[in-house]
């Protein structure tokens, strides 16, 4: 590797723990090496490889038990791998766990200098460094206590403080900097930033979607020790949601298929469900009604996915009612990139309007629909967006009261239709997440 | 300046490799700074929270030299009996507690090894550590404690005889091997200790009692029937312990030639549990 090589490459990585019953049964198969095991195996990792190249931030993520910690620690060094090779160049500073290099009875000071001798400094380099390290931590007076009398607040602050001001060449972030109030993680994050600016190799683990977005250029999806994706972040992490969205809605959906096992009989004659494989990962409900498509269209009905602020902006939902029915409501929910919830709307919010005399026209709820009846409802809004990337989730409800107080989800997609909202800084032109559509008036 | 480059794959270093002495030296030097906090520390986490703190390093050793000063010289008066060598009873005291300087670098820190590595879950798992500093940390804080013993050993020599034999300098030489046997079999020690957890109680056993009176410390070599002699003979610590005992108290150099095989094996020793230490090293996180 030269020296403009990749910073840390990792190729077919494993990790496999041999689960022991006892301490003793691992020397037992040291000496009896081949002929028996006294062991099972568990793969953590498994055929994991990717480079981070120098002076670039990049993200895990993947659910709890998915591999993260075990990756970040061969890395780091703590743990040894069981097959392939992890090279890296440049000195590394790792933050895995909190507190966890510091020794509990020593004083927050005695601790600094332990810390920079573990990462390779002398007393009189700590020296220099430790002001810094103090400032940056800002413990005031607890700096000669004893660490075990510290909150975990300031643990990490410590910790932090010390593991950046080595200058290291790699570092390498685990979800330490959750805890902390949300001043000193500004400042961590502001610190991570110049760090990254500096030419600082970044690995970094964390749940949160927000923060490996702003703070990682590329990211890997682990799942089940393998990997699931990777790429730039923003695209692995709607992976990564695709990937809770399809175990949450397969809980949710044996959740409904159990409720619904004793009424099975009444359903006898159903129709047999139309889903394809890949609708079926993405969606849930009784199935008394179906979504059979969704659209996103422009002004003139043409289909469309990415739209200006105040354009016409089309979402087409089709359904069909299974059985006869009432009491039907149909509903759409937007969701940015990162997941958040940016709207959500149904027919029965127009319906209660109307009956609240705020608008006129028949409410929907009311009909009652004939078995197999097939219709399409428009929602439709002048886009008032900032720019994104969109999701639309849709569903189609059994309402048993007029205020959304007895819902029966019928069939509910995620994932349903996509869009983006595209803001052109010379022509319009606003910051942040929606258009309030303001207006300036000057006053004299 | 190019940043160092590390490679981390399932194959540890090769034995030849780790049997290196030049590996281990530059290891030791390499992690020096944290070698030397960690003995203060060791020594300090000692007397730490106590009202006398350091002092009681002192007060330790001085209460064991009066103690047996009393027991032995004043009650029981024992005399220490060899060939050629007739003593006075306070001569009895000083000939036991020179054998026990060495005896004492060795036990303290032999005694603590199996619990080293176990005791410290946090720097296996979750700092990138290298574990051996806590070996020779623990062996550096023994031998302190020992030469602090030394001290008030030769204090009371000079009480009781009047004077200290110019030999007496000589004392580093006979206990530098036993440093260095002490480091190999801590090592040893403190990883199969992680293993094996019954190693602390079996040590116990096998240091306080097998090698402390198998070796010549509460009676002359010579008082051992010739045919027995062997047995003294088969514990490593016999041989500081005649050492000691020659440069400090009979004003004798040292066995030459048995001193040069002795510090040639313990240097084995040594090597030997250092590549076992960093060997086994990598499996520890797993077990821990």
């Amino acid at each position: 590797m030269s020296a403009s090589g990749p910073a840390i490459a990792v190729e077919n990585l494993g990790k496999c723990y041999h689960m022991y019953a006892r301490p003793e049964d691992r020397l037992k198969q040291a000496a009896f090496r081949w002929s028996r095991r006294f062991y099972s195996e568990f793969w953590a990792l498994r055929g994991v490889t990717f480079e981070i190249a120098r002076g670039e931030s990049f993200g895990i993520v993947g659910r709890n038990g998915s591999g993260k910690s075990t990756l970040l620690q061969i890395v780091a060094g703590t743990t040894a791998p069981t097959e392939g090779v992890v090279r890296r160049a440049g000195r590394v500073a790792a933050l895995l766990e909190l507190g966890s290099g510091f020794d509990p009875e020593f004083t927050g000071r005695e601790n600094v200098y332990l810390n920079g001798a573990i990462l390779g400094l002398t007393r009189r380099q700590v020296d220099e460094r430790f002001d810094a390290i103090a400032a940056f931590a800002d413990i005031g007076q607890f700096i000669d206590q004893p660490v075990k009398t510290y909150s975990s607040g300031m643990l990490v602050r410590l910790a932090f403080a010390v593991q950046v001001q080595v200058e290291p060449d790699i570092l390498i972030v685990d979800e330490a900097l959750a805890v902390g109030d949300n001043l000193f993680q500004k400042r961590c994050y502001q610190r991570l930033h110049e760090l990254r600016e500096r030419g600082v190799t970044l690995l970094f683990v964390s749940h949160d979607q927000e923060t490996i977005r702003t703070l990682t250029g590329r990211a890997l999806l682990l799942h089940a020790g393998r990997v699931r994706a990777i790429g730039p972040s923003s695209e692995v992490l709607l992976d990564y949601r695709r990937l809770l969205h399809e175990e949450e809605s397969r809980w949710m959906r044996s959740e409904a298929a159990r409720a619904q096992a004793p009424r099975a009989e009444t359903h006898a004659d159903e129709p047999p469900t139309p889903d394809d494989d890949d609708l079926s990962r993405r969606s849930f409900g009784d199935l008394d009604a179906e979504i059979l498509g969704v659209q996103v269209l422009d002004g003139a009905g043409e289909p469309c996915a990415a739209f200006r602020p105040g354009e016409t902006l089309v979402i087409r939902v089709r359904y069909r009612v299974n059985r006869e029915m009432t009491g039907i409501s149909v509903g759409v929910r937007i969701r940015d990139k990162q997941g958040v919830k940016i709207y959500s709307w149904g027919t029965l919010n127009q319906d209660m309007a109307l009956w609240a005399g705020r608008a006129r026209g028949d409410a929907l709820w009311d009909r009652r629909l004939p078995a197999g009846h097939t219709e399409e409802i428009d929602f439709v809004c002048d886009c008032p967006l900032g720019a994104n990337f969109y999701e639309v989730q849709a569903s189609v409800s059994e309402e048993r009261d007029r205020h959304y107080n007895d819902q029966r989800i019928l069939h509910w997609i995620d994932e349903a239709a996509f869009f983006s909202v595209l803001v052109d800084r010379h022509e319009y032109f606003f910051g942040g997440v929606a258009d309030l559509r303001m207006r300036a008036h000057v006053r004299h | 300046m190019t940043p160092p480059l590390v490679t981390l794959s399932s194959s540890p270093a090769s034995w030849s490799a780790l049997l290196s002495p030049a590996r281990l030296a530059g290891d030791l030097w390499r992690h020096r700074e944290l070698i030397r906090q960690f003995t203060v520390r060791e020594l300090a986490a000692r007397s730490k929270g106590t009202l006398l703190g350091i002092a009681w390093e002192v007060l330790k050793p001085l209460a064991t030299i009066l103690v047996f000063t009393f027991v032995f010289s004043i009650v029981l008066r024992v005399r220490w009996q060899a060939a050629g060598i007739e003593s006075e009873t306070a001569g009895f005291v000083v000939m036991m507690l020179c054998a026990m300087i060495p005896f004492n670098i060795f036990s303290q820190a032999a005694l603590a090894a199996p619990t080293l590595v176990l005791a410290r879950p946090n720097l296996v798992k979750k700092v990138v550590f290298p574990l051996e500093v806590l070996g020779v940390s623990a062996t550096l804080a023994s031998l302190v404690t020992a030469l602090i013993f030394a001290v008030l050993v030769l204090v009371l020599l000079l009480i009781t005889t009047g004077r200290i034999p110019p030999t007496a300098a000589l004392l580093p030489l006979t206990l530098a091997p036993v440093v260095m046997l002490t480091l190999g079999v801590t090592w040893f020690l403190a990883s199969l200790g992680v293993f094996l957890r019954d190693i602390g109680q079996l040590l116990n056993v096998v240091v306080s009692n097998i090698l402390f009176f198998s070796a010549p410390i509460f009676y002359p070599i010579e008082a051992v029937p010739e045919h027995l002699r062997f047995i003294p003979y088969l514990n490593p610590l016999t041989y500081p312990v005649l050492d000691a005992r020659r440069v400090l108290v009979l004003g004798e150099p040292p066995d030459w030639p048995v001193l040069a095989a002795f510090t040639l094996a313990c240097a084995a020793v040594m090597q030997a549990g250092y590549a076992w230490f960093v060997k086994s090293k990598r499996g520890l996180a797993d077990v821990i």
